[in-house]
């Protein structure tokens, strides 16, 4: 059945003056809504937001029964898009920002978030999140899509950098380079993946906690964190495992500084219901240990 | 080479078969393609589970031995062609659920889109027939 | 003037009789009507209180086979009972202290016969015995209605319908011997003798208050729903037998098609209706075919933005 633990609420991560995700009113432990454990999160009594897969919801009203009981409760569910292709060299689709920008006004969203990725090119789809080159080409075409999306969205846009296996031979800037001038191009917020931060330091051989520290932590809208694992000498950041400690070490380093909203990302494999909620308590307990 | 042309070839490379492009380490690339291969029948098992279910254990590997070189279609039309593809190999069971997409639906270039009269489909000792919208199978 | 009055059948005209006979009709059905409503009355509203457990509630909804598949999916979620590559069930652990005894009476039937399909289980005696213990408690709390009183009341109610068509036959045989046109009271007797047969035979298994009750659940439990394919190893087994015995075959097919085989509890002539009717979500087929979100239809959409359910063991860019 839907069991549940208690979770500390917001009280247990303290508030710090914050940086620009501090007005959004993303606290505590929250995890991504997926119709398959629907319930489960609505049992969640100290549940600090949510999110839901943009695409997934209607175009136009009623938001699915369990996301209206949530926002019923008050609290937060925020549109994650993952197919808007952003980092397309192709003008992103009209249709697709429409499509985005509506679910932001059907979840009363306080902000919504996409990847710092692309999904298809030349008319193939992916399949999946794909990296850009870490070029001044690919800031410029980025930075055009996410202008053309900010102009429909009526709330600001948080940008996930993503996890990938492989680099582009052309890349010219580092990774905390990239993201910061991105951020400062297009004034939009961070939605920081520690597990991604995690994969990418450890299948390149460096250090998480160093790319943490050069990463623009003053943008951070909420945080992202997920367990994977590892195949062929490489970490796949799988969301079907448990978040590894590591992962939980970054998020007590990055509460040391700041006190975001910080969600668990799930996406198959479920485990039983009190594991998954012991999971969100190691969490909270990670962000708490700060204090 | 644009930006446009190398993410081109990027996803050619990963998903439809295409050369490895200029300058990239072969490996990751390559860990990178089997993740999608595998994500993507997981997908199409979730379309159609009476196909995933029948095969049973083999289905990923009978899958993306199949989706080599094939670009995505959605998982609907990959399942789709999928199931055809396997003639008289197909499970007797699965061959209920094509028959059941084939009455309702039509898989055309441009995907899969609503059959708007009446159909009907032999399947192994009886026949699928789809009107109004309604799914009736008769025989055993 | 003279003829007319003759050849009336019983000294009642032709329009007359089929007025008289619309208000006995309506008075018989009435009657049919009122002992129908008394039988499915049930409890009152204090069975709101009733809150029945997973194997109580498929018996409500449905009866003994989607009972026996609630428990096989309780059973098999917790990995006491598996499917072999044939397609039968086996015994494959232990059952935990406080199981059911419905879970106890399948488990001995499964190891008494190594290895068992659904309806091996449904035809042992024990399990009989176990699901016959289900109704009777769902009797005594007037969910279910009682045997007894419905045998009862089809009786009483056969006795205003009974003499309702009875008449009306007479009066058609009266008419048809003596050459009269009948149509109008043979469409008239037709309608309403089959309506009062059904009323008075075809009586709920239900009580409202059982219907009340598996309302409530359904909405209460809407996250078990099969369009959702909720993920029963988050649910555990309670969760999946409460799936089965809201949402019947439907849910169990969300679950684990290969599963509801192998228990023989979805025959395969239902597969197509299973898939599409619930099982699975065939909007994403139609938004595969839009132009807008034209190609994989749910590659990170769709709820499962990392391929659920094991897509993605091992997901390469799995950046989400």
């Amino acid at each position: 059945m839907t069991g549940s633990a208690a979770l500390p609420g917001p009280a247990a991560v303290p508030g710090r003056a914050g940086g620009a995700g501090a007005g959004l009113g993303l606290r505590g432990v929250g995890i991504g809504w997926r119709p398959e454990i629907s319930g489960f999160v609505e049992s969640l009594p100290e549940l600090g937001f949510c999110e839901v897969i943009a695409e997934s919801l209607p175009l136009s009203g009623p938001l699915p029964a369990s996301l209206a009981a949530l926002r019923e409760r008050g609290i937060p569910v925020i549109p994650h898009g993952v197919r808007l292709s952003l980092g397309s060299a192709d003008p992103v689709e009209p249709a697709r920002v429409t499509r985005f920008a509506a679910a932001a006004r059907i979840t009363g969203a306080p902000v919504v978030s996409e990847h710092i990725a692309f999904v298809r090119a030349g008319g193939i789809e992916a399949g999946h999140l794909l990296p850009v080159p870490r070029t001044r080409e690919a800031l410029d075409a980025l930075a055009a899509n996410i202008a053309r999306t900010q102009a429909e969205l009526p709330v600001p846009l948080a940008l996930e950098p993503i996890a990938t296996l492989f680099d582009w031979p052309e890349d010219e800037l580092t990774e905390a380079d990239f993201l910061t001038e991105l951020l400062h191009r297009t004034g939009a917020l961070l939605l920081l993946d520690l597990a991604n931060v995690y994969a990418n330091a450890r299948n390149r051989g460096t250090s998480p906690m160093d790319l943490l520290d050069r990463l623009p932590l003053d943008r951070v809208a909420y945080v992202h964190v997920a367990g994977g694992s590892e195949h062929g000498g490489r970490y796949h950041d799988t969301h079907t495992d448990p978040v590894p400690a590591e992962v939980l070490d970054l998020v007590t380093a990055l509460c040391e500084r700041a006190s975001p909203g910080i969600m668990l990302e799930r996406d198959g494999h479920y485990p039983p219901a009190a594991e998954l909620a012991a999971e969100l308590s190691a969490i909270a307990t990670a962000a708490g240990r700060a204090a | 080479m644009t930006l446009r042309d190398r993410q081109e070839a990027l996803v050619a490379a990963l998903v439809a078969g295409g050369p490895l492009p200029d300058g990239f380490s072969p490996e990751p690339v390559q860990a990178t393609a089997a993740a999608l291969a595998q994500k993507r029948s997981g997908e199409v098992a979730k379309a159609w589970p009476a196909l995933a279910a029948a095969l049973g254990p083999d289905f990923p590997s009978l899958f993306t031995a199949w989706a080599v070189g094939r670009a995505p279609a959605g998982s609907a039309a990959d399942g789709w062609a999928f199931a055809r593809s396997l003639g008289a190999d197909l499970p007797e069971r699965a061959a209920g659920e094509l028959a059941a997409a084939e009455v309702r639906f039509v898989l055309g270039p441009a995907g899969v889109r609503r059959r708007s009269g009446p159909a009907l489909r032999r399947v192994p000792g009886g026949v699928v027939l789809q009107i109004f919208g309604r799914i009736v199978r008769l025989g055993r | 003037m003279n003829v007319a009055i003759e050849s009336a059948t019983w000294g009642v005209s032709g329009p007359d009789f089929l007025v008289d006979y619309a208000l006995v009709a309506a008075l018989a059905l009435g009657i049919a009507l009122v002992l129908r409503r008394q039988v499915t009355r049930g409890a009152d509203d204090g069975s709101a209180a009733v809150q029945p457990g997973p194997y109580e509630v498929a018996y409500l909804a449905e009866g003994p086979a989607r009972t026996v598949a609630a428990a096989l999916s309780a059973l098999h979620t917790q990995g006491v009972i598996t499917r072999d590559g044939s397609d039968r069930l086996s015994v494959s652990g232990d059952l935990p202290v406080a199981a059911d005894r419905l879970d106890r009476a399948i488990l001995a039937a499964a190891r008494a016969g190594q290895t068992v399909t659904g309806r091996d289980v449904l035809d042992d005696p024990a399990v009989r015995r176990a699901l016959t213990d289900i109704e009777q408690k769902l009797q005594s709390a007037e969910l279910l209605t009682s045997t007894e009183d419905r045998v009862r009341t089809r009786w009483l109610a056969l006795v205003p319908v009974g003499a309702m068509i009875g008449l009306g036959a007479a009066r058609l045989l009266a008419g048809l011997s003596a050459g009269h046109p009948i149509t109008y009271l043979l469409v008239l007797w037709f309608v309403t003798g089959y309506l009062g047969l059904v009323i008075a035979l075809r009586l709920p298994r239900q009580t409202r208050a059982g219907r009340r009750v598996l309302g409530r659940l359904r909405d209460q439990h809407r996250h078990l729903a099969p369009e959702l394919s909720p993920a029963w190893s988050l649910y555990g087994p309670a969760g999946a037998a409460m799936a089965v015995g809201l949402f019947g075959g439907a849910a169990l097919w969300a679950a684990d098609p290969a599963f509801a085989w192998g228990a023989g509890l979805i025959p395969n002539r239902q597969v197509a209706n299973s898939f599409w009717s619930g099982g699975s979500d065939s909007s994403s087929w139609v938004a595969a075919s839009s132009s807008s979100c034209g190609g994989s239809s749910s590659s990170c959409g769709g709820g499962s933005s990392c391929g659920g359910g094991g897509g993605c063991g091992g997901g390469g860019g799995c950046g989400g």
